[in-house]
């Protein structure tokens, strides 16, 4: 799954650490969702679009692979 | 570009961790000796099995807190904690298993209480593995 957090987060100048204490996760869950290495759940997932105020849609997309898996 | 640190929650929550667990051992260690020195000098005692089984009340603590500090790590952290704790329970079913298996070829007798620093190591290199997946 791809995701544009990072821009999100550097757009309102916040730093990995920032953007998790906002989120109440740790700075490394940010850090592996930044990095694709890990895929929120989905309250997380509300929680990072309702901080963003977007649809997750707008954050979230998912893969080729993800689609066709 | 300096190194990022971790939230305030995170490092509180490492620190309660780390001083529970602290307060844990320092009681630990003085009850194990103290029910050894006891059993050593009582060994026909009755009581013996009672006063063996002692340290355990400190263990079950330990276990309780690691368990509360789980409980109260994000989703990521869950994760990289059952695989971290996956990996020390197949390690540890592997070597004790292997070890049966040696016994039969005549290998030496070894005590119960060796399987919990095997359990302990490898659920060590269990969390370096699974937090470097993530990283």
């Amino acid at each position: 799954m791809n995701n544009r957090l990072r821009v999100l987060r550097a757009e309102r100048r916040w730093s990995q650490a920032d953007l998790a204490e906002r989120l109440g996760v740790s700075r490394q869950t940010v850090n592996a969702i930044e990095t694709g290495k890990y895929d929120p759940s989905l309250p997380l997932a509300f929680r990072i679009a309702r901080l963003f105020g977007q649809p997750i849609e707008a954050i979230f997309a998912l893969d080729e692979s993800d689609v066709t898996a | 570009m300096p190194r990022e640190r971790s939230t305030p929650q995170e490092r509180r929550l490492r620190l309660k961790f780390a001083l529970q667990m602290t307060a844990v051992l320092a009681i630990y260690i003085p009850v194990l000796l103290g029910s050894i020195e006891l059993i050593e000098a009582n060994p026909d005692a009755w009581w013996r099995f009672a006063v063996a089984l002692l340290p355990l009340t400190l263990f079950i603590a330990g276990a309780l807190t690691v368990l509360r500090y789980v409980l109260q790590e994000d989703e990521l952290e869950q994760r990289i904690s059952l695989m971290a704790l996956s990996i020390a329970f197949a390690s540890t079913a592997i070597f004790t298993f292997a070890y049966g298996l040696l016994q039969i070829a005549g290998a030496p007798d070894a005590s119960w209480t060796l399987v919990w620093p095997v359990m302990g190591v490898s659920w060590l290199i269990g969390g370096i593995v699974a937090r470097r997946r993530y990283r």
